[in-house]
């Protein structure tokens, strides 16, 4: 989920800093420049990790400020592919799901990656999966569910010269960065069970993720009560 | 590789870092800052925005997780018992993550499990996880 990323910027110190340490001055530019911004193709920047070099301070004509050469390290947010990480539920459309994590909201579960069997209940708005028994399970607002990385987006959001820009509205609206998503349903009452399955359905589905749909969805049991959770 | 503020990337993946790693990180500066602040006063408590926020929710979401319970120790005690069953890099960062209860989690994570292990191992992985990460299940019962 987390990858450390190695850099190197020129950080200016402003002579209004001077007063605290220069670690920390270093540090805290470098946060306030990373923190919290998705790097094009790299992710998204959580903080600074560490400094590992720093290049002496120059005082350039016409100001009284410090530039100074850091290499350091940044924790980044980008899971790999096909890595499984838990969110929740903040919305759902009739073109998929959306889930969030507290700190990164960009994650969607188009509907062909929903469990086979499920449909968008209009009048509800949400997304409900029959499963072969019968039963309705509904992926409702805030529930906590598990996704497998399938696909990244980053959308390059700099800014372009108005004149050779196709329309306006083209690239604005995109998020930097986003994932799109597979489900596992991670609902209390789902009960996990550990009965195996015949070989035949995992070889007549196309592809992985699908292996692991059909796999998961027969082996949930949909529990009322739901119980002994720490069956071990 | 280059990026907007003339900022030059090294390396963009040096390594990976466990949810624990992450958020004992972020737990680690919210100290170190407070202690600036004693040291300091309170002008050393301006942080930038960006950062405060990051840090609150990703802080929010890792205590929600695991990576809340685990400890140093718990995590090597792990990852070496794990290193005789063959698994990936990534596979033992995912179950580090999310300690897996039973089988069915597990598969989730590994990928072609049944046919890489027998039952028995499978059945000794489970223990594993469980036996280093005894308090984490003692408190989920307990809830």
């Amino acid at each position: 989920m987390f990858i450390l990323t190695r850099l190197t910027d020129l950080v200016t110190i402003q002579p209004s800093s001077f007063t605290i340490p220069t670690r920390q001055a270093l540090e805290d530019q470098l946060n306030a420049r990373y923190a919290n911004k998705v790097i094009h193709k790299i992710g998204l920047a959580i903080c600074l990790y560490d400094i590992l070099k720093s290049s002496d301070g120059l005082i350039g004509p016409g100001s009284g400020a410090v530039n100074v050469n850091v290499e350091f390290r940044l924790i980044v947010f980008r899971p790999f592919k096909g890595e499984v990480i838990a969110g929740r539920i903040s919305n759902s459309t009739p073109h998929g799901i959306h889930v969030r994590l507290d700190f990164f909201d960009e994650i969607f579960i188009p509907k062909d990656y929903l469990f086979e069997g499920s449909h968008f209940d209009h009048s509800e708005q949400v997304w409900v999966w029959r499963t072969e028994d019968g039963d309705e399970l509904f992926f409702d607002k805030n529930e906590l569910v598990r996704f497998r990385v399938e696909e990244e987006e980053f959308t390059d959001n700099t800014p372009v010269d108005p004149a050779l820009r196709d329309s306006l509205a083209d690239a604005d609206l995109k998020p930097p960065y986003k994932l799109i998503v597979g489900a596992f349903s991670d609902h209390p009452s789902l009960k996990f069970h550990a009965s195996r399955l015949g070989g035949d359905l995992k070889e007549r589905s196309f592809n992985r993720h699908h292996a692991i749909f059909i796999y998961t969805m027969t082996t949930y049991e949909y529990d009322s009560e739901y119980p002994d959770q720490t069956t071990i | 590789m280059k990026v907007g503020f003339g900022a030059l990337i090294l390396e963009p993946r040096e390594a990976m870092l466990s949810n624990h790693e992450v958020l004992a990180h972020v737990q680690d500066v919210k100290r170190r800052y407070r202690e600036e602040i004693n040291e300091q006063g309170p002008a050393a408590a301006m942080k930038p925005g960006n950062l405060e926020t990051v840090m609150k929710e990703l802080v929010d979401y890792l205590s929600s997780t695991v990576a809340g319970s685990q400890s140093p120790t718990t995590i090597s005690n792990l990852v070496e018992a794990l290193v005789k069953y063959q698994f990936e890099k990534i596979e033992v960062l995912m179950v580090l993550n999310h300690l897996p209860k039973n089988e069915t989690e597990l598969d989730v994570l590994v990928e072609e499990l049944e046919s890489r292990l027998s039952d028995e191992e499978i059945t000794q992985v489970l223990d594993t996880i469980r036996s280093t990460h005894a308090s984490r299940i003692e408190t989920e019962t307990a809830e």
